[in-house]
């Protein structure tokens, strides 16, 4: 790696931390000032719309691969998280249960593409 | 003597509760890393660098842009740039994490923001809650370091030895990659409930109209802001 680069590269990781550190720090500072119930309550509604849009983004498929069955098949495999989450209420389970109907589906979409 | 054994005890045990919590992180990660690896090796980096990249920023879509844009022979400042506003979300996620963290000393929570990804920041922010308070600071040490070896390690996995790993499994990669995803749909069902659900409606939308326009990254920032705004606006009506 050239020295540029390095140096580049030592930015962005000192750049993140920071960005992650500095808001941790004023919140651990300020706790007592910044915690009233209505910014608890706020703070809910923005990790709910923050994971729900992960959730999108980390779902959606690259934007040249947007087919209809790649979709349909990581839509079935989400509800099927949900269905499992409802049901044992344990993450690792539901996280292997979708992956696991993920595969299946996968399997069956590229059978059918070979058999047409 | 004994009160401090045992204490040492319960602080190492919360730990090893954390790496064990973060086993679906670490199953969404390995694929990843591992595609982090051999993209950084296909830009010209030794092994060695490309763990140095994984082991310093931590950060996989950062990464990602960084090591690509670099190896598209974009100039270094706009590389640099890409990749940090990439993280600008990050900013959001040390006050919702801090909240459930009991009389947080500052020299304990800078390390914590070490680790706060985006994976480590959505478990955190639905299991610290179900956790003794006093336990909670080491089993989050211990979420972020399981998280953090697997990210290294996949990458030193990818780096070194990642086209043989595609070439004996090819099918493997795409399908380990949905772990993500559902890890985060399962974090995200605890979640929905009254203003809430509106809020997530509200992120989703915005992610989903960025990500379609090319601005995933910050589709995910303005969801952050943009959502609890909604959900508050239509409690008023």
């Amino acid at each position: 790696m050239e020295g540029d680069v390095f140096a580049a590269m030592l930015i962005v990781a000192a750049g993140t931390y920071v960005m992650r550190a500095v808001p941790l720090a004023i919140a651990v500072a300020s706790r007592s000032r910044i915690f009233t119930p209505d910014a608890s309550g706020l703070l809910s509604m923005m990790a709910a719309s923050l994971i729900s849009a992960l959730l999108v983004v980390s779902a959606m498929p690259e934007q040249q691969n947007l087919a209809p069955r790649e979709l349909l098949a990581r839509t079935i495999a989400i509800i099927a998280v949900f269905l499992s989450q409802l049901r044992w209420r344990n993450l690792g389970v539901a996280v292997v249960s979708g992956v696991a109907v993920y595969a299946v589906l996968r399997f069956f979409v590229e059978c059918l593409e070979k058999a047409y | 003597m004994f009160l401090r054994s045992g204490r040492k005890r319960s602080a190492l045990g919360n730990f090893v509760r954390g790496v064990e919590a973060s086993f679906p992180i670490v199953l969404g990660y390995l694929p990843v890393a591992v595609a982090f690896g051999i993209s950084a090796a296909g830009a010209g980096m030794s092994t060695g660098e490309s763990v140095l990249v994984s082991a310093l920023i931590f950060a996989g879509a950062s990464q990602f842009s960084f090591v690509g844009l670099i190896g598209a022979g974009t100039p270094i400042a706009i590389a640099t740039v890409t990749s940090l506003a990439l993280n600008l979300r990050h900013i959001l996620y040390g006050p919702l994490v801090a909240r459930f963290l009991s009389r947080p000393r500052l020299h304990h929570a800078l390390p914590l923001a070490f680790g706060l990804t985006d994976e480590v920041f959505a478990t955190a922010l639905v299991r610290l809650e179900k956790i003794d308070s006093s336990a909670r600071m080491f089993w989050l040490l211990g979420l972020e370091a399981g998280a953090y070896l697997s990210w290294v390690a996949g990458t030193f996995a990818g780096a070194a030895g990642g086209e043989l790993l595609l070439l004996a499994s090819p099918s493997f990669a795409p399908l380990m990659s949905f772990a993500l995803p559902a890890l985060f749909a399962a974090l995200l069902l605890p979640l929905l409930r009254g203003d809430t659900l509106y809020a997530a409606v509200t992120g989703a939308a915005i992610a989903l109209t960025a990500f379609l326009l090319g601005f995933t990254a910050m589709g995910v920032l303005f969801a952050g802001i943009l959502g609890p705004l909604f959900a508050i606006a239509v409690r008023r009506r």
